[in-house]
Protein backbone atom coordinates (compact mmCIF):
# COMPACT_ATOMS: atom_id res chain seq x y z
CA UNK A 1 0.00 0.00 0.00
CA UNK A 2 3.02 2.44 0.66
CA UNK A 3 2.90 3.13 -2.88
CA UNK A 4 0.21 4.65 -3.20
CA UNK A 5 0.63 7.25 -0.22
CA UNK A 6 3.51 9.39 -2.02
CA UNK A 7 1.37 9.90 -5.28
CA UNK A 8 -1.67 10.74 -3.25
CA UNK A 9 0.84 13.07 -0.93
CA UNK A 10 1.40 14.87 -4.13
CA UNK A 11 -1.76 15.23 -5.54
CA UNK A 12 -3.43 16.15 -2.29
CA UNK A 13 -0.17 19.52 -2.28
CA UNK A 14 -1.46 20.35 -5.50
CA UNK A 15 -5.28 20.39 -4.78
CA UNK A 16 -4.43 22.46 -1.75
CA UNK A 17 -2.39 24.82 -3.84
CA UNK A 18 -5.28 25.26 -6.37
CA UNK A 19 -8.03 25.50 -3.85
CA UNK A 20 -5.80 28.36 -2.02
CA UNK A 21 -5.07 29.98 -5.35
CA UNK A 22 -8.72 29.65 -6.08
CA UNK A 23 -9.74 31.13 -2.94
CA UNK A 24 -7.50 34.46 -3.23
CA UNK A 25 -7.64 34.72 -6.55
CA UNK A 26 -11.40 33.55 -8.58
CA UNK A 27 -13.50 32.20 -6.07
CA UNK A 28 -16.01 31.13 -9.11
CA UNK A 29 -13.70 28.84 -10.23
CA UNK A 30 -14.37 26.24 -7.20
CA UNK A 31 -18.00 25.82 -8.43
CA UNK A 32 -16.33 25.09 -12.42
CA UNK A 33 -13.74 23.12 -10.90
CA UNK A 34 -16.22 20.76 -8.58
CA UNK A 35 -18.24 20.34 -11.36
CA UNK A 36 -15.71 19.32 -13.95
CA UNK A 37 -14.31 17.21 -11.41
CA UNK A 38 -17.46 15.71 -10.41
CA UNK A 39 -18.32 14.47 -14.26
CA UNK A 40 -15.10 12.63 -14.60
CA UNK A 41 -15.83 11.02 -11.50
CA UNK A 42 -19.19 10.11 -12.19
CA UNK A 43 -17.78 8.98 -15.95
CA UNK A 44 -14.53 6.60 -14.63
CA UNK A 45 -15.96 5.57 -11.34
CA UNK A 46 -18.02 2.41 -12.60
CA UNK A 47 -15.34 1.47 -15.12
CA UNK A 48 -11.91 1.17 -12.41
CA UNK A 49 -13.12 -1.95 -10.55
CA UNK A 50 -14.16 -4.35 -13.59
CA UNK A 51 -11.07 -2.66 -15.44
CA UNK A 52 -8.51 -3.76 -12.52
CA UNK A 53 -10.38 -6.99 -12.33
CA UNK A 54 -9.56 -7.50 -15.73
CA UNK A 55 -6.01 -6.64 -15.44
CA UNK A 56 -5.24 -8.92 -12.37
CA UNK A 57 -7.24 -12.00 -14.31
CA UNK A 58 -5.58 -11.33 -18.11
CA UNK A 59 -2.14 -10.89 -15.97
CA UNK A 60 -2.71 -14.25 -14.45
CA UNK A 61 -3.99 -15.85 -17.32
CA UNK A 62 -0.53 -14.92 -19.67
CA UNK A 63 1.77 -17.78 -20.23
CA UNK A 64 4.78 -17.43 -18.43
CA UNK A 65 7.16 -19.17 -20.46
CA UNK A 66 5.86 -17.12 -24.03
CA UNK A 67 6.38 -13.69 -22.36
CA UNK A 68 9.59 -14.32 -21.25
CA UNK A 69 10.50 -15.47 -25.14
CA UNK A 70 8.49 -12.79 -26.28
CA UNK A 71 9.89 -9.75 -24.41
CA UNK A 72 12.31 -11.13 -21.64
CA UNK A 73 15.86 -9.78 -21.57
CA UNK A 74 17.67 -12.35 -23.79
CA UNK A 75 15.19 -11.31 -26.47
CA UNK A 76 16.70 -8.06 -27.38
CA UNK A 77 15.70 -6.00 -30.21
CA UNK A 78 13.31 -8.56 -31.26
CA UNK A 79 11.69 -7.82 -27.22
CA UNK A 80 11.85 -4.19 -27.81
CA UNK A 81 10.06 -4.57 -31.47
CA UNK A 82 7.42 -7.17 -29.92
CA UNK A 83 7.11 -4.67 -26.76
CA UNK A 84 5.99 -2.06 -29.97
CA UNK A 85 4.26 -4.03 -31.22
CA UNK A 86 1.86 -5.23 -28.19
CA UNK A 87 1.65 -1.82 -27.25
CA UNK A 88 0.02 -0.64 -30.19
CA UNK A 89 -2.58 -3.06 -30.17
CA UNK A 90 -3.24 -2.83 -26.55
CA UNK A 91 -6.75 -1.70 -26.20
CA UNK A 92 -8.26 0.57 -22.83
CA UNK A 93 -6.96 3.02 -20.79
CA UNK A 94 -4.56 3.38 -18.16
CA UNK A 95 -6.42 1.44 -15.57
CA UNK A 96 -5.81 -1.62 -18.09
CA UNK A 97 -2.18 -0.51 -19.56
CA UNK A 98 -0.37 -0.32 -15.97
CA UNK A 99 -1.88 -3.36 -14.51
CA UNK A 100 -1.21 -5.48 -17.29
CA UNK A 101 2.35 -3.74 -17.67
CA UNK A 102 2.91 -5.42 -14.20
CA UNK A 103 1.77 -8.36 -14.85
CA UNK A 104 3.76 -8.64 -17.69
CA UNK A 105 6.68 -7.65 -15.70
CA UNK A 106 6.38 -10.15 -12.74
CA UNK A 107 5.27 -12.46 -15.84
CA UNK A 108 9.74 -12.33 -17.08
CA UNK A 109 8.84 -9.15 -19.33
CA UNK A 110 12.07 -7.08 -19.41
CA UNK A 111 12.23 -3.04 -18.96
CA UNK A 112 13.61 -2.02 -22.11
CA UNK A 113 10.24 -4.02 -23.78
CA UNK A 114 7.61 -2.54 -21.24
CA UNK A 115 9.29 0.98 -22.03
CA UNK A 116 8.56 0.40 -26.19
CA UNK A 117 5.26 -1.30 -24.93
CA UNK A 118 3.93 1.48 -22.47
CA UNK A 119 5.05 4.16 -25.24
CA UNK A 120 3.69 2.53 -27.95
CA UNK A 121 0.22 2.20 -26.09
CA UNK A 122 0.36 5.78 -25.13
CA UNK A 123 0.88 6.73 -28.51
CA UNK A 124 -1.35 4.89 -30.49
CA UNK A 125 -4.27 3.78 -27.96
CA UNK A 126 -6.54 2.52 -30.09
CA UNK A 127 -9.58 3.62 -28.07
CA UNK A 128 -8.35 6.91 -27.46
CA UNK A 129 -7.99 7.67 -30.96
CA UNK A 130 -11.30 6.35 -32.31
CA UNK A 131 -12.97 7.57 -29.39
CA UNK A 132 -11.62 11.37 -29.33
CA UNK A 133 -9.06 12.07 -31.83
CA UNK A 134 -10.80 10.69 -35.30
CA UNK A 135 -14.03 12.52 -34.07
CA UNK A 136 -12.39 15.74 -32.63
CA UNK A 137 -9.29 15.98 -35.37
CA UNK A 138 -10.51 14.55 -38.33
CA UNK A 139 -8.99 11.08 -40.10
CA UNK A 140 -6.15 13.17 -41.82
CA UNK A 141 -4.93 14.41 -38.67
CA UNK A 142 -5.32 11.12 -36.89
CA UNK A 143 -3.37 9.00 -39.28
CA UNK A 144 -0.82 11.66 -39.85
CA UNK A 145 0.18 11.83 -35.96
CA UNK A 146 0.26 7.77 -36.22
CA UNK A 147 2.42 7.77 -38.84
CA UNK A 148 5.04 10.20 -37.22
CA UNK A 149 4.77 8.49 -33.67
CA UNK A 150 5.21 5.03 -35.02
CA UNK A 151 9.22 4.30 -34.82
CA UNK A 152 9.00 6.50 -31.52
CA UNK A 153 8.09 3.19 -29.14
CA UNK A 154 11.17 1.40 -30.94
CA UNK A 155 13.55 4.48 -30.25
CA UNK A 156 12.43 5.30 -26.63
CA UNK A 157 12.89 1.25 -25.92
CA UNK A 158 16.29 1.43 -27.21
CA UNK A 159 17.22 4.41 -25.53
CA UNK A 160 16.13 2.54 -21.91
CA UNK A 161 18.61 -0.33 -23.16
CA UNK A 162 21.54 1.87 -23.53
CA UNK A 163 20.39 4.01 -20.39
CA UNK A 164 20.15 0.64 -18.28
CA UNK B 1 -17.66 23.03 -23.36
CA UNK B 2 -18.38 22.78 -27.36
CA UNK B 3 -20.85 20.70 -28.24
CA UNK B 4 -18.69 18.24 -29.89
CA UNK B 5 -17.27 18.23 -26.38
CA UNK B 6 -20.54 17.39 -24.88
CA UNK B 7 -21.41 14.33 -27.41
CA UNK B 8 -18.40 12.68 -27.25
CA UNK B 9 -18.78 12.72 -23.48
CA UNK B 10 -22.09 11.20 -23.05
CA UNK B 11 -21.82 8.93 -25.64
CA UNK B 12 -18.83 7.56 -24.36
CA UNK B 13 -19.33 6.11 -20.51
CA UNK B 14 -21.76 3.20 -21.09
CA UNK B 15 -20.55 1.14 -24.00
CA UNK B 16 -17.18 1.95 -22.30
CA UNK B 17 -18.32 0.95 -19.48
CA UNK B 18 -19.91 -2.53 -20.85
CA UNK B 19 -16.53 -3.16 -21.89
CA UNK B 20 -14.49 -3.42 -18.59
CA UNK B 21 -17.82 -5.34 -17.20
CA UNK B 22 -17.43 -8.11 -20.71
CA UNK B 23 -13.39 -7.58 -20.24
CA UNK B 24 -13.65 -8.78 -16.33
CA UNK B 25 -16.08 -11.44 -16.36
CA UNK B 26 -14.51 -13.47 -19.39
CA UNK B 27 -10.70 -13.00 -17.76
CA UNK B 28 -12.68 -14.21 -14.57
CA UNK B 29 -13.93 -16.98 -15.54
CA UNK B 30 -10.41 -17.83 -17.63
CA UNK B 31 -9.12 -17.42 -14.53
CA UNK B 32 -11.74 -19.79 -12.38
CA UNK B 33 -11.43 -22.44 -15.38
CA UNK B 34 -7.66 -22.49 -15.00
CA UNK B 35 -7.00 -22.08 -11.33
CA UNK B 36 -10.67 -22.55 -9.83
CA UNK B 37 -12.36 -20.86 -6.95
CA UNK B 38 -8.96 -20.05 -5.17
CA UNK B 39 -7.06 -18.90 -7.57
CA UNK B 40 -10.44 -16.26 -8.51
CA UNK B 41 -10.78 -15.07 -5.00
CA UNK B 42 -7.29 -14.41 -4.70
CA UNK B 43 -7.11 -12.66 -8.11
CA UNK B 44 -9.93 -10.54 -6.75
CA UNK B 45 -8.13 -9.77 -3.12
CA UNK B 46 -5.54 -8.46 -5.37
CA UNK B 47 -7.77 -6.07 -7.73
CA UNK B 48 -9.42 -4.83 -4.89
CA UNK B 49 -6.39 -3.94 -3.05
CA UNK B 50 -5.04 -2.17 -5.56
CA UNK B 51 -9.03 -0.10 -5.92
CA UNK B 52 -8.60 0.91 -2.48
CA UNK B 53 -5.09 2.33 -2.85
CA UNK B 54 -5.53 3.78 -6.28
CA UNK B 55 -9.18 5.26 -5.61
CA UNK B 56 -8.24 8.06 -3.18
CA UNK B 57 -5.42 9.35 -5.90
CA UNK B 58 -7.58 8.96 -8.77
CA UNK B 59 -10.72 11.11 -6.84
CA UNK B 60 -7.98 13.96 -5.89
CA UNK B 61 -6.16 13.90 -8.90
CA UNK B 62 -10.02 14.41 -10.86
CA UNK B 63 -10.51 17.52 -8.49
CA UNK B 64 -6.82 18.49 -9.78
CA UNK B 65 -7.66 18.28 -13.03
CA UNK B 66 -10.92 20.20 -12.46
CA UNK B 67 -9.22 22.94 -11.28
CA UNK B 68 -6.78 23.32 -13.62
CA UNK B 69 -9.42 23.44 -16.96
CA UNK B 70 -11.27 26.14 -14.04
CA UNK B 71 -8.07 28.30 -13.66
CA UNK B 72 -6.30 28.37 -17.07
CA UNK B 73 -8.73 28.35 -19.50
CA UNK B 74 -7.94 26.73 -23.12
CA UNK B 75 -7.83 29.47 -25.05
CA UNK B 76 -5.32 31.45 -23.06
CA UNK B 77 -3.31 28.22 -23.23
CA UNK B 78 -3.93 28.14 -26.81
CA UNK B 79 -2.84 31.96 -27.42
CA UNK B 80 0.71 30.90 -25.69
CA UNK B 81 1.28 28.19 -28.03
CA UNK B 82 0.56 30.52 -30.68
CA UNK B 83 2.36 33.54 -30.29
CA UNK B 84 5.72 31.79 -29.33
CA UNK B 85 7.54 30.89 -32.51
CA UNK B 86 10.34 28.53 -33.29
CA UNK B 87 11.82 25.70 -31.06
CA UNK B 88 10.50 28.04 -27.75
CA UNK B 89 7.27 26.22 -29.17
CA UNK B 90 8.07 22.92 -29.14
CA UNK B 91 9.02 23.56 -25.38
CA UNK B 92 5.94 25.53 -24.67
CA UNK B 93 4.13 22.86 -26.46
CA UNK B 94 6.15 19.67 -24.04
CA UNK B 95 5.47 21.65 -20.97
CA UNK B 96 2.01 22.02 -21.90
CA UNK B 97 1.90 18.55 -22.11
CA UNK B 98 3.58 17.59 -19.68
CA UNK B 99 1.25 19.68 -17.31
CA UNK B 100 -2.09 18.77 -18.70
CA UNK B 101 -3.99 17.07 -15.74
CA UNK B 102 -6.34 15.01 -17.60
CA UNK B 103 -7.39 12.55 -19.68
CA UNK B 104 -8.46 12.75 -23.04
CA UNK B 105 -11.64 14.65 -22.04
CA UNK B 106 -9.18 17.83 -21.88
CA UNK B 107 -6.26 16.98 -23.67
CA UNK B 108 -8.55 17.09 -27.18
CA UNK B 109 -10.68 19.97 -26.90
CA UNK B 110 -7.32 21.65 -26.05
CA UNK B 111 -5.45 20.44 -29.50
CA UNK B 112 -8.74 21.76 -31.14
CA UNK B 113 -8.59 25.07 -29.70
CA UNK B 114 -4.59 25.11 -30.59
CA UNK B 115 -5.29 24.05 -34.42
CA UNK B 116 -8.16 26.62 -34.41
CA UNK B 117 -5.86 29.34 -33.12
CA UNK B 118 -3.19 28.54 -35.98
CA UNK B 119 -0.87 26.28 -34.39
CA UNK B 120 0.61 24.09 -36.99
CA UNK B 121 0.44 20.07 -37.18
CA UNK B 122 3.78 19.76 -35.90
CA UNK B 123 3.25 21.42 -32.84
CA UNK B 124 -0.06 19.65 -31.95
CA UNK B 125 1.99 16.36 -32.65
CA UNK B 126 4.48 17.69 -30.25
CA UNK B 127 1.77 18.63 -27.42
CA UNK B 128 -0.07 15.31 -27.50
CA UNK B 129 2.80 13.36 -27.59
CA UNK B 130 4.09 14.64 -24.57
CA UNK B 131 0.90 14.45 -22.66
CA UNK B 132 0.56 11.21 -24.16
CA UNK B 133 4.03 9.70 -22.48
CA UNK B 134 5.38 12.29 -20.20
CA UNK B 135 1.77 13.35 -18.85
CA UNK B 136 2.65 13.91 -15.02
CA UNK B 137 -1.22 13.18 -14.33
CA UNK B 138 -0.83 9.68 -15.69
CA UNK B 139 2.38 9.06 -14.11
CA UNK B 140 1.36 10.13 -10.48
CA UNK B 141 -1.98 8.27 -10.77
CA UNK B 142 -1.25 5.06 -12.90
CA UNK B 143 2.60 4.16 -13.13
CA UNK B 144 4.23 5.27 -10.22
CA UNK B 145 1.54 3.19 -7.83
CA UNK B 146 1.58 0.09 -10.23
CA UNK B 147 5.58 0.29 -11.81
CA UNK B 148 7.33 2.25 -8.90
CA UNK B 149 10.13 5.12 -8.87
CA UNK B 150 13.22 2.72 -10.60
CA UNK B 151 11.34 1.64 -13.68
CA UNK B 152 9.37 5.13 -13.77
CA UNK B 153 12.74 7.02 -13.98
CA UNK B 154 14.14 4.89 -16.80
CA UNK B 155 10.96 5.45 -18.82
CA UNK B 156 10.20 8.90 -18.57
CA UNK B 157 14.37 9.36 -19.54
CA UNK B 158 13.86 7.34 -22.22
CA UNK B 159 10.91 8.98 -23.76
CA UNK B 160 11.93 12.53 -23.01
CA UNK B 161 13.21 13.03 -26.55
CA UNK B 162 9.92 11.23 -28.25
CA UNK B 163 7.95 14.56 -28.11
CA UNK B 164 10.58 16.78 -29.87
CA UNK B 165 11.17 13.86 -32.36
CA UNK B 166 7.22 13.38 -33.38
CA UNK B 167 7.34 17.37 -33.99
CA UNK B 168 10.65 16.84 -36.19
CA UNK B 169 8.95 14.27 -37.98
CA UNK B 170 5.81 15.38 -38.26
CA UNK B 171 7.41 18.88 -39.77
CA UNK B 172 9.27 16.35 -42.46
CA UNK B 173 5.52 14.40 -43.14
CA UNK B 174 4.58 18.32 -43.64
CA UNK B 175 7.30 19.19 -46.21
CA UNK B 176 6.91 15.79 -48.00
CA UNK B 177 3.18 16.15 -48.92
CA UNK B 178 2.66 17.96 -52.22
Amino acid sequence: MSGFLMPLGFVSVMLAVLVLYAQLRDRAAHATAAARGWDQLRALAPRIPFALVAAECIGRLLPRDHVAALLGADAGLTGILAGSLVGGLLPGGPMVAFPLAIALFRAGADQAPLVALLTAWSLIAVNRTLLFEVPMMGVRFTLARLAVSAPLPFLAGLLAALIR
Amino acid sequence: MSSTDESVRRARPDRMTLFFVALAAASAAGVWLDGGGGELLDALGTAGMLLLGIAPVIIVALFVGGYVQALLPRKVVARWLGENGGAGRYLLATVAGVLTPAGPFGAFPLVVALSRAGAPFDVCVVYLSAWATLGMHRIVIWELPFLGTDFVLLRVLASLPVPVAAGLLARLWLARKP
